[in-house]
């Protein structure tokens, strides 16, 4: 048994011949809560891809829970944003959330009364119970995150990934959906790649700025600015770390 | 049993058996977007039937061939040499037209209906096709009972389903198969230029009405079959080509199902009303 969630040692991946990611070495301890930050096109997606097996590193090694990333796949949860979702696909809300207990042995139409049990739990834990039979693709964006994180939820994961999961969800949503992921820390390991840093710096403990390179800090390291009225007219919050990127 | 009536009997049981499979095939198709990719294979087929006409064999198993081909050149071109996949459909398109056509014009004393095969006719309708169907038909529905949720979950979300440890890479060759024979056979009734429109309209109609892929499957085979008879019938009365009427009552069919939709829809917003 590894004590690490995640390591990499040389990550370097490319599309074609365009580098995304180079020389990424990171270390995720298990029971740490990382953000994973950085701009459009810094590879925060492309890394995730590489942690749930979809895409194999160009060079260097990536273990996931001390495995290969494609044998790991069955112990990790992943909430990808709902908005790469189909919406026009005919499938209800518990057949989306019992996707998560789903493996290829499951021979036959129907799924065991105790699964079913399960997948309403699920929901019920993320107060979407009385969603079950909705078609997915009826549901509003908050409802669609939710209902990704119940089945990112069901498999109890030893790690969780979350891509951009408050993107177009109001803040009420967004505040519910971080307490419960700092609930559930506390038995799992937790990878959040966001753009609102200011909101999640009280939930993290470790921050990985991502730009083709990487840095790691812990939290504590990183200065949070609050700066005055901006020409817009909105507040803005200046972050501030030494990323040396 | 006299010849009309046998006829009669034959071409129910034709609509029958293609509407099932059309049924279940659609619902890939349109689920998973390939209704342009299924339109380029149908009339790339076109290369393959040319070129058995030519060499006088079986023009089903010309057509199963350049279908297997198209697959592979699609699968190869776009994952290994990266063409752009709209463009590898587009050539395919034109190059199995172009084939068809010109082996057709070399066959000596060519007698077989050029048209027949682009828009269908029941009456090229074998007692083999009829069989072909029956097993692909038994074949989709064995295969969607024992992997309902397989092919639920690879259709809905690919990478969530790699994740799981499903064969993603295989089920999705195996839907594309399952496309391709449907295709081969279905264009004995309606032909290559119309069949798309056989396997998207049917099931594009039942995913209006569906909260389960099953149930569109399901649906979608009952339009199908319901389009199919209903155009045969029209153009048998009054005497119109069977392929293209088949279309029209498809299309016509889809048109009501979206009305009916959106009456459905208002009721419910508005419960007094």
């Amino acid at each position: 048994m590894t004590d690490k969630a995640l390591e990499s040692r040389g990550l370097w991946f490319a599309y074609d011949d365009d580098f995304v990611l180079e020389d990424i070495s990171v270390v995720v301890e298990k029971g740490d809560f990382v953000a994973v930050v950085g701009p459009n096109g810094g590879g925060k997606t492309t890394l995730v891809k590489l942690i749930t097996g979809h895409l194999q590193p160009t060079r260097g090694t990536l273990t996931v829970l001390g495995e290969a990333p494609a044998k790991a796949g069955s112990r990790i949860g992943y909430v990808p944003q709902f908005s790469t979702m189909d919406a026009s696909f005919p499938i209800t809300v518990l057949e989306v959330v019992l996707q998560g207990l789903f493996k290829k042995t499951l021979i036959g139409p129907v799924w065991k009364k105790d699964a079913v049990e399960e997948g309403f739990r699920s929901l019920a834990q993320l107060g979407i119970a009385e969603l079950a039979r909705k078609r997915f693709g009826e549901l509003s964006g908050g409802q669609k995150q939710r209902v990704l994180l119940a089945r990112a939820l069901i498999s109890s994961p030893e790690l969780l990934i979350l891509d951009e999961p408050t993107s177009s969800v109001d803040i009420a949503v967004e505040e519910d959906i971080y307490e419960l992921l700092k609930e559930m820390n506390r038995v799992m390991t937790i990878l959040l790649v966001t753009h609102d840093i200011t909101f999640v710096s009280s939930y993290v403990n470790k921050v990985m700025c991502l730009n083709k390179r990487s840095a790691c800090h812990d939290t504590g390291e990183i200065a949070l600015e609050r700066e005055g009225h901006s020409p817009y007219g909105h507040k803005v919050t200046e972050i501030r770390h030494q990323c040396g990127l | 049993m006299n010849s009309v009536m046998s006829l009669y009997l034959f071409t129910a049981i034709a609509a029958l058996l293609s509407g099932i499979a059309a049924g279940i095939a659609g619902t890939f198709v349109v689920t998973r977007r390939l209704a342009v990719m299924s339109g380029g294979l149908a009339h790339a087929v076109l290369g393959g039937i040319g070129l058995a006409v030519f060499l006088s064999f079986d023009p089903l198993w010309g057509a199963f061939g350049a279908a297997f081909l198209f697959v592979l050149i699609l699968v190869v071109g776009k994952n290994r040499l990266r063409e752009r996949e709209d463009t590898v459909i587009a050539a395919l398109w034109s190059l199995g037209m172009a084939l068809g056509v010109l082996f057709i014009s070399l066959t000596p004393g060519y007698t077989v209906d050029l048209l027949s095969y682009l828009f269908g006719n029941i009456l090229l309708v074998t007692r083999q096709n009829l069989l072909a169907l029956a097993l692909l038909d038994l074949f989709l529905i064995t295969g969607v009972f024992l992997f309902k949720r397989h092919i639920l979950y690879v259709s809905f979300d690919e990478e969530y389903s790699a994740m799981r440890g499903l064969p993603v890479n295989l089920m999705s060759l195996i839907f594309l198969g399952v496309i391709a024979v449907t295709i081969v056979l279905l264009t004995r009734v309606v032909g290559l230029v119309l069949v798309i429109a056989l396997l998207a309209l049917p099931a594009s109609a039942a995913n209006l009405f569906s909260r389960h892929l099953w149930s569109m499957m399901a649906l979608a085979s009952l339009f199908a079959v319901l389009f199919n008879s209903a155009g045969l019938g029209l153009s048998y009365l009054m005497n119109l080509p069977t392929g293209a009427t088949i279309i029209i009552v498809s299309a016509a069919g889809y048109g009501l199902a979206r009305g009916v939709r959106a009456l459905m829809k208002r009721k419910r917003v508005m419960p007094e009303g």
